[in-house]
C-alpha cells in the first residue's frame, strides 16, 4: 500500500480544520452540531490509521473509535432534541440569537 | 495503486463537500453536502482494513443521522426559512485563521517521525469483525455496558425535552 501516514493524518487535519471553521462560523444550530460531527469523523480517520500502521494490535484503534461514534450519534440526537426545544420556545436556532447568557 | 488513486477521490470528495458544508447559505443543502462528508470516511476505514466501522459509519452516520439532522432542519424552519439570508459569506479573516491553523497542525503532523510499521498487505489481513467482537466482549465489556446505558439515557433524554407538555 502506497499511502502513508502522514497523509491520512493530514486529511484529517483538514477535516477537523474545516469542522471548526464550521462551527465557529456558522449560525443555524443544526449545521454546528454537524460540523462537530465532521470534527468526530476526523478523529475516527485518525484512530484507524494509527491502529492500521501500528502493527502491534490493529483492533485497539477501531474500538476506541466505535465508543467514538456511539457517543458522537448520543450527542447529536440529543443536541437535535434541544434545537426542536428551542425553536418551540424561542422561535430562532440562530445561535447569535441565543444570547440570553451574555452580560 | 488502485487503493492510492480510490484514497486521493476520497479525500477529494471529503474537502470539497466538507467546504460546501460549512459555506452553502441553504441548510438543505449544507446537510447533503454532509451526507456526502459523512459517507468518504466509510470508504477511507474500508481501504484501511476496518471493514465493520465502515458499515457502522454508513448505516450510522450516513442513513441515521443524516435522515435525523434533515428532519429537524424542517422541524425547526418554517416555510422558506431554509433559505436562510443570516448565514454570512466566509470573510477573509475566518479564512486566513482556518489556513493558519490547517498549516499548524499539518506542519507538525510532518514534522514528527512516526514510528511506523509497514501494514500487511491486505489479502494476508484476516477480517477484523470477529476480532471486534471477541475485544468488545472480553476486554472492554465495562465500556460496551456504559455505552448501551448512556443510549438508553439519550433515548430517554430526547424523548422528554422534544415532547409537547
Amino acid at each position: 500500500m502506497d499511502i502513508t501516514l502522514n497523509q491520512v493524518l493530514v486529511l484529517a487535519a483538514a477535516l477537523f480544520a474545516i469542522g471548526l471553521y464550521g462551527a465557529l462560523t456558522r449560525k443555524s444550530i443544526v449545521i454546528v452540531v454537524m460540523c462537530v460531527e465532521l470534527m468526530f469523523s476526523a478523529v475516527n480517520i485518525n484512530l484507524v490509521a494509527f491502529s492500521f500502521y501500528s502493527g502491534l494490535d490493529a483492533l485497539r484503534g477501531q474500538v476506541f473509535a466505535i465508543f467514538i461514534m456511539v457517543v458522537s450519534a448520543c450527542e447529536l440526537g440529543l443536541c437535535m432534541a434541544i434545537a426542536i426545544m428551542l425553536y418551540r420556545n424561542r422561535e430562532t436556532v440562530a445561535v447569535d440569537e441565543l444570547d440570553v447568557m451574555k452580560w | 495503486m488502485v487503493e492510492t488513486v480510490l484514497f486521493y477521490v476520497l479525500a477529494a470528495i471529503l474537502i470539497f463537500f466538507s467546504l460546501k458544508v460549512v459555506t452553502t447559505k441553504n441548510l438543505f443543502h449544507s446537510v447533503m453536502a454532509a451526507f456526502a462528508v459523512l459517507m468518504a470516511p466509510a470508504g477511507i476505514f474500508f481501504l484501511f482494513n476496518a471493514s465493520f466501522l465502515g458499515v457502522t459509519q454508513i448505516l450510522v452516520y450516513a442513513g441515521a443521522v443524516t435522515i435525523l439532522v434533515l428532519f429537524v432542519v424542517m422541524l425547526t424552519t418554517a416555510g422558506d426559512a431554509y433559505k436562510v439570508t443570516w448565514e454570512k459569506p466566509p470573510t477573509v479573516w475566518s479564512s486566513i485563521v482556518l489556513i493558519l491553523f490547517f498549516g499548524v497542525l499539518g506542519f507538525t503532523i510532518l514534522s514528527i517521525e512516526w514510528s511506523v510499521t509497514d501494514p500487511a498487505p491486505l489479502d494476508k489481513i484476516r477480517p477484523v469483525t470477529e476480532g471486534l467482537a471477541n475485544r468488545l466482549f472480553t476486554d472492554y465489556l465495562l465500556p460496551f455496558e456504559v455505552a448501551s446505558v448512556l443510549i438508553l439515557a439519550t433515548l430517554v433524554g430526547a424523548i422528554v425535552l422534544a415532547r409537547k407538555d
